[in-house]
This record gives structure tokens, C-alpha cells and sequence, in this order.
């Protein structure tokens, strides 16, 4: 059926139906500023006679369509640039493509009433939006962060997201695991973009150009996670020429180049990143730092054909190497040591082929339209990780391997919007550990499953006041047999034109687990697993309601209440044996509830950030046992802030406050007495006896509060025709002692416990040059 | 083995954050919980229990005591319980274990140390392969602990006395058995220096190369060492052997530990011996002119008069092994290991082939067919002659 499906859609271009005959045209292009060559989101740009406008999106994109064939004048208005007019023909059936540059003006606030609309304000009039924030990438870069920006790290201080802790590579949505989270580089699936145990991400701030996070009640395009989705999309350059951007900080250095066609018609960035503290010490010491993480990033677009048909090509591939040779540590007592490889990697390549037909499209079914769209992508998604100890005295391997192919048409006329959609991935999971060098295999699985899903959303105005969405999303897994139903319903009632109050359920599936535990708090990447006839696909159900005000044209609050229900959530199985399968993870289920609040003022003027808290409450039971998981936080503030002072100066500022997260609290020591059947004797004096730790009731005690500053400074200058930014920032500005993980000592009287710190104050600083 | 891979990398972590410590305070005293050891072994009739309680701050643990087999609580950080009535029952009828003294001390002290005698010469049923025995240990506290477990049906192997000569370059070694009866899985145990390398297997044959890393070492020293008579046994242990051994508790958590006794902590399990070889270690030759036998020339009273070294490892700094023997004519080897930094050498002499347990240590130089240095905390300078190689 799913195959059937696929030609189906695949064949629906050719079924659609363009009428030639209406003397209207299309004009699609950019805008940019002319003295940088930056991409101008949310800029006005109309046709003066018979006057049609619209707004730029992100990327400083936009498209006037029907607009009558002839000689017309464009006009592009923005704020702070002067006004800038373009005659254009428009030929009929035909698109015109246009490339608007703005020049900076000195404007008197007062004598202009800026009327542009943001994105966040479209998203709140035009559809339900539950869960919904946008980033751009000047509201990642004004936040202060160790070395450069990253995303993910902005991504844990927006609501209903809760970071672990300084070092955890993972992020929590409104109660639910960390693996839960589907993350997406320009729509590609991506297992574990992180480094260096979390404290980067693998996006590269340059190649960033708009990041969407849904964290509840999402719709059903999106499936095979429960609890969010994280849409990291690339950024495309509009200057043509050869133009780009160098970093360098602490603990990277990265360079991005890219160029536009100068039709408009194309574009590609190439970016890379490496660390370089192992080449420091290794140029300045005779020691060695064995590790290091690098990114490349490529991404390309170019228009085909003379209408809107476009293909676009991303391509991803990061690696973590922590390789090193005791031997090489300089220290005499491990002249004799060996080698251990730790390597972790993420690999994406993804194509994309869209193409949009407005003049009296219309669709079998669906009918007449203003407009049809399509889209078919192929990718394939790879993470993979290997650690070899001693030169094959033990190994371990874990790879996940996604091709995915999907593909949608999407249906428009008046509010109306369908969509009926696809996605098919095949999966190859392997998990081995093993010892080359005894011929021993301890442990290996093999799993290839295929999972599809079929979906269909609607989304219309059934009243003035009222914007719905309806969706439903049929999932098979073939290793599993398992096949769902997953019906989404959100809905939106205008109580005002600035007042709304929304409404979202829904029910998940997920059939890839981690198997990372939460209540670990280190958490450096996941090993995957996919569900079989041994393991359950997770489920889910959200319950979002909420409300939304907006104070101004680029100011909203928002506030949502939400619950969660899970079913079969996997936990791993410590004591599995390893020669049995079915054993690996144990079945729990559990509840989360709560509301987060966000206040935003969008960074369109001088100032932008965020104010949001989560009040949270997350529950699960196992065999009974009732608990709370490692990641429930009741609350979490985050304020967020960058203020453009001047031309120059830019500052930001991130307060966190939070309650603190659960831990088991250690009540003894055990001391571990090694028998030996060659001797016949407890311990023979060559291992001392091992205290291990004991742990009380699960997750009973709590950590103390948790609380940050973190500040930064940048100074935008120019030098020989080349921007150049210099920043300082201080991570943790006055030094809070944050509690990461307590020991303890049981072998003294009194007994001790000592508490190891979250990130102490971290000054760092660094330069980006843009050319 | 997964788990210790996991562990290794959760260790490294937190050895990264602990250095930011901070808040060291005195929490309260807890409850102690029992702890008890035993593992039926019918290749010997004495079958141990050992019985204790966890650490829970009431007393300070003493870290300075050295290792002794027969006292392994108070001397391997525990805290033993005396006065506890310990029963194995089997097929046979019930044993009862009995506290066993410590050679030197009063008989007051306590080693927490219970010894149940099997066999006939003890007048008692001895321990049968493919038996099922429970384990009852009832403390003064009125704690009763419980477990279960079934020996593995098969005859013990002997440990015997040959030694088998090991070239680490060239040779690897194969060990096979039987496939025993009862047996959940099957303990490898090679004694290193480092610490030993164990290994769990399924299989009844494993082979393990000359060059073999221990990656239970800490900077994964290599299992065969050149210089040392290392022993390398296979056990068929219970399943309550296996899990206890393969599991352990995480730090952060304090849980994972597959425990099978009912009223405490630890393991009722069974091994069995079914294959063991003993090697003495060897290589090729690396540094011809610092490799080979060197004798003591001139010293009052010498640690060692002979020795036997290898370069384990070449570079600067190369890492040294060996034996020594105190005099020429004892006929008694102990290991030895080192390293060489820019022509000074160290040399440390171990007791029980063991890295931690260090007798002596020399530190000199070689120069020409001499080793030349003195032995810390001992006066007077020490000279070793290297014996032409012929004769090495």
C-alpha cells in the first residue's frame, strides 16, 4: 500500500493541471542589505499598481504571485533602510526573479509607523501554532555561550525545555526522555548532533538560518518521536560573489563561504569547524590532547526550469575522535599502556526537489486551488560510534542507518490548506561488542526495520474566529508489526484579533529507543535500539491548551498548560543478560503535566529576548513502583536577553534559575570481594576491594536550586572592507556553585558527601571576521 | 563486558567534573546492611563465607593494611560481622561454618571470615557436583540472609605445577573444555600485574593473543608481561557467579548490582575449576645490550642478586620487565616491572607479581654492561654486571 502510495504522489506533478492562458506572472526574489550583503527578513515588498504586497521571510525571501502581466514598479520598505523601487515586466505565466538591495537610513521614530509583520505574528493568525517558537540566528548569536553560539544550548532555555545539567548533551521537552526529541537539519533526520559530550551542538552558527521547535500537540507531518521536534534550517546567502565567515574562539575555529547565483537563482554554503586544543599542546608541549571534533556542512540550492521548481541538496558529516596512546602521555608509569579509540559520527545527505503551481492548479480530489506544492526528499542519516580499548581487547559498536524517502503534496485555496504525505525509512542497526583479540563475542544485534507512515492534515477557518487543524497518521514498523493510528486535532479561537486561546491533542509513536538511562546524568550520546518483537514502540498522548496575547506588533506572551500519557516507555534493563534478547529495556509508563509561560520581545529592534518558566511535574511507574525520572524539574526560569547599543555594542545576558532535578541518595558502601576459583581465596591482593556505591529509594532526594548568569559583549567594526566582531563572555558570571552530582564517603566516621560543579565562571572570547 | 565499557566512560566523565569539588560535608550515619560472599568450590574442601555490613560512616576504615587471604575484610576495607551462625545445606544434610581464626591474633578478633569443611576427613558429606545448596547466614542482629545455587556439574581441575614456556610475539593461547552441566557461563582469569583479566564467555575454547591488552588495567597494560609466571584458569560458574560478577553498581545511581540473596547484599554462587595453565612469559628480543640476565657484583646486603630484564615496551620512556630472584641459588622468581627515562632506569620489586605491591624499588643507570644505582631507602650503591648473552 505505502509503495502504491509513494507513485502516487510521485506521479501528482505531472497530474496537475496549470492554466496558461490568465496574464498574470510571478515574481519571487530577495532582499538584502547593501552594504553587508545580509539577508532582510520580514521587509515589505508590494507591487505599487494594482498594489499586492508581502513580507520576506527569514531568509529575506518572498513571492508575489498573480500579479498582472506589464510593466510594474516594485517598492521594498523597511525599517531603517530607505525605501527602494524596481521596474519589472511581468510576462505572463512566466516568473520573474529579482534581487532587492536596501540602503541603510537614519529614521525618526515617530514619523514612521512600522506596520511589518513578524513570522511569529503569521504563525499566530493564520493557524493553531500550539507549541510553536522560532529562533533566528541573531537571537541564538545574542546569547552568551562558552566559545561561539550554539543552538541547542539556546534551544534548553526556551519554554517547556529543560536542560539536565551544564554537561548533558540532551534537553527534555514538558516531561518527556531525551531521546524523544526528533531533531532535523533542513528536514533530514540527525541521532545525536552533539560534541564533546553535549557541550556543543553539531549546527554551525553561520550555516543556521532559521531553527523552529515544536514542543507539544505538533501536527502529523511529524512522527516517530513523542515529545518534540526540533527544525534547524540552513541558511542561504544572496550576494553573489564569493563571500563567507571565519570564527575564532577558544575552542574552534570554523569558516563558512558561500555565493549566490546572480540570477537569484542558486546558492550553496560550504562550512567546516574543528577544534584545535589537541594541535596546541601538541605544537607547544611534547604532550598530547587526544582529542578533537570537526563538522562540515554543505548546502545548495538552485531553481530548475522557468517555474517555481527547485532542488536543494544538504549534506552533514561531524565526528568526535577521542583517540590516544597512553604511552604518548609522557609519564613513565604507563610506558607500557595501550591505545583506546572512542569515535562518534554523524553523517547527513538529504535532496529535495519542490516545486509550487499556482495559476489555476488544482489537484484529483482536492479540486481548483490557488495554489499546489509538492516536495519529494531522499536522505540518508547515519550515526555511528566505536570504542576500542587496547587494540581490540574490547570493542563496542553501535550504528544507526536511516534512507528515508518522503514526499507531500500540499493543497492551498483561500485558508484552506491540505496535505497528504508520505515517509518510508529503512533502518539498519547494528550493536556489537565484542573482543577481536580473544575471538570472543559478547554481544551482537542486528536489526533492519522498515516503517512507514502515511498522513493527512487539513487546516481551515471554520468561523472569523476559529483556525483548525486536523490530521491523521497512519504508522507501520516492520520489525515490530506494529501499525497505529495517530490522530492530531489542534485548534485556535480568536477571542481578539490580539487574543487567542488554542487547543491541541494528539497521539505519538516512537520506535527507536535509547539505551541511555535518565537517571544517569552524563549523558554523552544514545545508543539506539529499534523496536522488534522483543521491544515496544512507545507511545504517547498530548493535551495542550493554551493562550496567547499580543502586546505589541513584535511583543506576544504566551501560556500553556499541558499533559502527557506514555505507554511502553523503554528504560534500559540493567540487568539483562546478555546472551537473551527481549531483556534489553524494561516497560515503564508515566505522566507528565504542567504550563510554561513565555514572554518575547522579537529582536527586530534594539532589543530581543525571552522570559520563560516551565512548571513541570513528571511521574513514572515501573512493576508498580512509582517514581519521579531524573529529568523532572518543577521549575525552570530562563530570562534571555540582547541589547544593540548603537551600531557597535551588542550585549547579551542569560539568567537561569531552577529547582533542582532528582537523584538517588547514596546510603552505604559495598565492598566487592573478587573470588578467585584458581586459588580457592577471596581477593589475592592484586585488586583492593572496591567500594561501591548504594542507593537509596530512587530519585527521592533533590539537588539544590540551580542558578546562572551568563553575559557577553561584541563589537561590530570594519577593517581593509572585512566586518570584524570580536566577543567576550562570561559563562556563569559570578561563579554559582551549582551541584552536578554528589559523593559520598562511608568509609570515614562521620560519613562525607562532597558535591562536584556544574560549569564554574568561564570567561572566553573570540573573533568572527565576515568578508 | 558492555557495561564495563559504559562505566569506563562514565568514570572518565565524572573524573573530569570531580575536579570541581566543593561542599564536603558530614551527612548522617546510615543503617548498615549485611553483606555476604560465598561461592561453593569443589576444588577445595573448605568452603568460605565471608560475612559483613556495608560502610555507613559508623567507623573508620583503615586503607594501610596489607592483604592477607585469610583476613580478607579487616585487611580489604570491611567490616566484619562476628557471631553469625552460618549454614550450607545440601543433598547431603546441613554444614555448619565456623568463624576462622587469624594466625597472630587473639582469638577476640573477628575476620568475618566463616569456614565450612566438606569432605570426609572432616566427617562431613562432601560437595557434590550438580548439587543444589542453600545458604542461611543468621546474624547476632537477628538478620537472616538466604540463597540458593547449584554447582556446576563437572570434576575439578587441578592448578598442577608445570609451567609452559610463552613467547608474547609469537605464541597465542588456546585454552578448550567441556561444556559442563549447570554451568551459566565460564570465568577466564589471567593473573597479570595489573590486576586480572577476566573475561565471560559462552563458548567452552577461547584464544587469546600474545600482544592481549587488559582493559581492566588502568592504562591497559598488556596481559602477558615477559619476566612473570602468570596463571590462566577457566571456571564454570552458576548463573548467581555470573551475574554478580558481570554487574555492577553505577556511581551515580548507586544501583546495578544483580543481587540474588534474599535479607542482604552480595553472592551465593559457584565455580568450579576446568582448565588452567601456568606461563612463563617471554619475548624476542628488543635491546640485546640491555636485555638479558645481569648479577649482582657488589653490595652489602642486595634485594635481589639476579635479574631478568625485558623491554616490555621501547621508546623513551620504555617500559621494563622481568623477574628477580633475592639469591642465585633459591630458585624462587618474583616479578618485576619498570621504565627507562632518558637513560635512568626504576625498577620496582614486587611481591605476588603484583604492580601494587611493591617490596623494593632501584633506581640507577646502565652503563656499558653495568647497572649502576642504589635501591630507595637503602643505603650504599648497587651494581648489577649484565652476563654475556650466550649464557642469558
Amino acid at each position: 500500500m505505502l509503495g502504491a502510495l509513494g507513485a502516487l504522489l510521485l506521479s501528482v506533478p505531472p497530474a496537475i493541471v496549470r492554466a496558461q492562458d490568465a496574464p498574470r506572472g510571478t515574481i519571487v526574489g530577495t532582499v538584502v542589505d547593501d552594504s553587508t550583503g545580509a539577508t532582510l527578513p520580514r521587509v515589505t515588498v508590494l507591487v505599487v499598481e494594482p498594489t499586492r504586497g508581502t513580507l520576506t521571510d527569514e531568509r529575506g525571501r518572498f513571492v508575489l504571485a498573480d500579479v498582472p502581466a506589464g510593466q510594474r514598479l516594485l517598492r521594498a520598505r523597511a525599517l531603517s533602510y530607505r525605501q527602494h523601487d524596481l521596474p519589472v515586466v511581468v510576462r505572463a505565466g512566466d516568473t520573474v526573479v529579482v534581487a532587492l538591495r536596501l540602503t541603510s537610513a537614519p529614521v525618526t521614530l515617530g514619523a514612521v509607523r512600522a506596520r511589518a509583520r513578524p513570522p511569529e505574528r503569521d504563525r499566530f493568525e493564520l493557524g493553531p501554532n500550539v507549541g510553536t517558537v522560532s529562533l533566528t540566528p541573531s537571537a541564538v548569536s545574542g546569547v552568551p555561550a562558552i566559545g561561539e553560539p550554539d543552538v541547542l544550548r539556546t534551544v534548553q532555555l526556551l519554554p517547556g525545555v529543560n536542560a539536565r545539567n551544564d554537561f548533558s548533551s540532551g534537553y527534555n521537552v514538558r516531561g518527556g526522555e531525551s531521546d524523544q526529541n526528533l531533531i532535523l537539519l533542513d528536514g533530514y533526520p540527525i541521532y545525536n548532533p552533539f560534541h564533546l559530550g553535549g557541550l556543543f551542538s553539531t549546527f554551525l552558527e553561520e550555516t543556521v538560518g532559521e531553527i523552529e521547535l515544536l514542543t507539544g500537540g505538533f501536527g502529523a507531518r511529524h512522527g516517530g518521536r513523542l515529545s518534540s521536534v526540533l527544525d534547524v534550517r540552513s541558511a542561504e546567502p544572496v550576494r553573489p560573489g564569493l563571500h563567507g565567515t571565519a570564527g575564532v574562539s577558544v575552542i574552534a575555529s570554523s569558516l563558512s563561504i558561500g555565493s549566490a547565483a546572480r540570477n537569484g537563482r542558486g546558492s550553496w554554503t560550504l562550512s567546516g569547524r574543528r577544534t584545535y586544543a589537541d594541535k596546541l599542546v601538541s605544537a607547544l608541549s611534547d604532550r598530547t590532547f587526544p582529542y578533537h571534533f570537526s563538522d562540515a556542512q554543505l548546502h545548495a540550492a538552485r531553481a530548475i526550469g522557468s517555474g517555481n521548481a527547485r532542488v536543494e541538496l544538504t549534506a552533514y558529516a561531524g565526528a568526535d575522535l577521542l583517540d590516544g596512546d597512553f604511552t604518548q602521555f609522557g609519564d613513565s608509569s604507563r610506558a607500557g599502556g595501550g591505545t583506546f579509540d572512542f569515535d562518534w559520527s554523524n553523517r547527513v545527505v538529504g535532496v529535495s526537489l519542490t516545486d509550487v503551481w499556482r495559476e489555476g492548479a488544482r489537484l484529483p480530489l482536492f479540486g481548483r486551488a490557488d495554489s499546489v506544492g509538492a516536495e519529494q526528499r531522499v536522505s540518508y542519516t547515519r550515526f555511528a560510534t566505536g570504542l576500542n580499548l587496547g587494540d581490540g581487547a574490547l570493542e563496542l559498536t553501535n550504528a544507526v542507518d536511516e534512507i528515508r524517502a518522503a514526499g507531500s503534496v500540499h493543497w492551498h485555496r483561500g485558508s484552506r490548506e491540505r496535505r497528504l504525505g508520505y515517509e518510508l525509512s529503512s533502518y539498519d542497526v547494528e550493536y556489537d561488542v565484542g573482543s577481536a583479540a580473544t575471538g570472543t563475542q559478547l554481544f551482537a544485534l542486528r536489526q533492519t526495520p522498515k516503517a512507514g507512515a502515511l498522513y493527512y492534515t487539513e487546516s481551515w477557518r471554520p468561523a472569523a474566529r476559529l483556525v483548525a487543524e486536523a490530521g491523521l497518521r497512519t504508522e507501520h514498523v516492520s520489525g515490530r508489526g506494529w501499525s497505529g493510528l495517530s490522530p492530531r486535532l489542534s485548534a485556535k479561537w480568536f477571542v481578539t484579533p490580539d487574543l487567542a486561546v488554542s487547543a491541541a491533542v494528539g497521539q505519538y509513536a516512537q520506535w527507536l529507543h535509547s539505551l541511555n538511562r535518565e537517571d544517569i546524568p552524563v549523558r554523552v550520546f544514545d545508543f539506539w535500539v529499534a523496536s522488534d518483537e522483543f521491544v515496544e514502540v512507545s507511545r504517547a498522548q498530548h493535551l495542550v491548551l493554551g493562550v496567547e496575547r499580543w502586546l505589541g506588533p513584535t511583543r506576544f506572551a504566551r501560556v500553556e498548560g499541558w499533559l502527557k500519557r506514555y505507554d511502553h516507555l523503554l528504560e534500559q534493563n540493567t540487568a539483562d543478560d546478555p546472551a537473551r534478547r527481549g531483556d534489553e529495556f524494561l516497560d515503564a509508563r508515566g505522566r507528565s503535566y504542567g504550563f510554561d509561560v513565555m514572554l518575547r520581545q522579537l529582536d527586530v529592534g534594539p532589543f530581543g529576548g525571552w522570559l520563560s518558566y516551565t512548571y513541570g511535574v513528571s511521574e513514572r511507574e515501573q512493576d508498580g513502583i512509582g517514581y519521579w525520572p531524573g529529568h523532572d524539574r518543577r521549575h525552570n526560569l530562563n530570562v534571555v536577553g540582547s541589547w544593540r547599543a548603537g551600531r557597535k555594542y551588542t550585549f547579551g545576558a542569560r539568567l537561569g534559575v531552577a529547582s533542582g532535578t532528582p537523584f538517588t541518595d547514596i546510603v552505604g558502601q559495598v565492598v566487592r570481594r573478587s573470588y578467585d576459583p584458581g586459588t580457592h581465596q577471596y581477593g589475592t591482593g592484586v585488586i583492593a576491594g572496591e567500594r561501591e556505591p548504594l542507593g537509596g529509594a530512587r530519585n527521592a532526594k533533590r539537588y539544590p536550586i540551580f542558578q546562572r548568569l551568563d553575559l557577553s559583549v561584541s563589537r561590530a567594526g570594519t577593517w581593509r572592507g572585512m566586518q570584524l566582531v570580536p566577543y567576550f563572555s562570561l559563562v556563569n558570571a559570578y561563579n554559582a556553585k551549582n551541584v552536578f552530582i554528589y559523593t559520598f564517603d562511608y568509609a570515614s566516621n562521620p560519613p562525607t558527601r562532597e558535591a562536584s560543579s556544574q560549569f564554574p565562571l568561564l570567561p572566553s572570547l573570540g573573533l568572527t571576521i565576515g568578508f | 563486558m558492555t557495561r564495563v565499557a559504559l562505566a569506563r566512560l562514565r568514570t572518565v566523565a565524572l573524573l573530569v567534573v570531580a575536579a570541581c569539588t566543593f561542599d564536603e560535608k558530614a551527612v548522617a550515619v546510615q543503617k548498615p546492611q549485611v553483606v555476604v560472599h560465598a561461592v561453593l568450590d569443589p576444588g577445595t574442601q573448605e568452603q568460605q563465607v565471608l560475612v559483613e555490613r556495608t560502610l555507613s560512616g559508623t567507623v573508620d576504615i583503615r586503607d594501610n593494611l596489607r592483604f592477607d587471604a585469610d583476613d580478607p575484610i579487616n585487611t580489604g576495607g570491611g567490616i566484619p560481622i562476628a557471631g553469625a551462625e552460618v549454614t550450607i545445606t545440601g543433598p547431603d544434610g546441613a554444614v555448619r561454618a565456623y568463624e576462622a581464626p587469624v594466625a597472630g591474633r587473639p582469638a577476640s578478633y573477628s575476620s568475618g571470615r566463616y569456614v565450612a569443611l566438606f569432605g570426609a576427613t572432616f566427617g562431613a558429606p562432601p560437595l557434590r557436583r550438580g548439587g543444589r545448596y542453600r545458604l542461611e547466614v543468621r546474624t547476632p542482629d537477628g538478620v537472616i540472609i538466604r540463597g540458593t545455587t547449584v554447582v556446576p556439574d563437572v570434576q575439578p581441575v587441578p592448578a598442577g605445577t608445570r609451567l609452559d614456556a610463552f613467547n608474547r610475539d609469537r605464541d597465542s593461547l588456546r585454552l578448550t573444555w567441556r561444556n559442563v552441566a549447570g554451568a551459566r557461563s565460564y570465568l577466564l582469569r589471567a593473573e597479570t600485574p595489573f590486576g586480572p583479566f577476566l573475561l565471560f564467555t559462552d563458548s567452552t575454547h577461547v584464544t587469546l593473543d600474545g600482544d592481549l591488552r587488559n582493559y581492566f588495567a588502568a592504562s591497559l597494560e598488556r596481559v602477558f608481561i615477559p619476566g612473570f609466571r602468570q596463571r590462566v584458569a577457566v571456571a564454570a560458574v552458576d548463573s548467581n557467579f555470573f551475574d554478580y560478577y558481570r554487574s555492577r553498581n553505577d556511581p551515580f545511581t548507586g544501583s546495578g548490582i544483580i543481587n540474588r540473596l534474599d535479607g542482604g547484599i552480595g553472592l551465593f554462587g559457584a565455580a568450579v575449576n576446568v582448565s588452567t595453565r601456568t606461563l612463563d612469559v617471554v619475548q624476542n628480543p628488543r635491546e640485546p645490550s640491555f636485555e638479558g640476565i645481569w648479577d649482582v657484583a657488589a653490595t652489602p646486603r642486595p634485594v635481589a642478586e639476579v635479574l631478568r630484564l625485558y623491554v616490555e615496551t621501547p621508546g623513551d620512556p620504555a617500559a621494563l620487565s622481568g623477574w628477580y630472584a633475592r639469591t642465585r641459588t633459591s630458585g624462587v622468581f618474583e616479578g618485576m616491572i619498570g621504565a627507562r627515562t632518558k637513560g635512568r632506569v626504576v625498577l620496582e620489586f614486587l611481591a605476588n607479581q603484583a604492580a601494587v605491591d611493591t617490596v623494593a624499588v632501584f633506581s640507577g643507570e646502565q652503563r656499558g654492561d653495568s647497572l649502576v644505582g642504589t635501591f630507595v631507602g637503602v643505603p650504599g650503591r648497587v651494581v648489577y654486571l649484565k652476563r654475556p648473552s650466550q649464557s642469558s
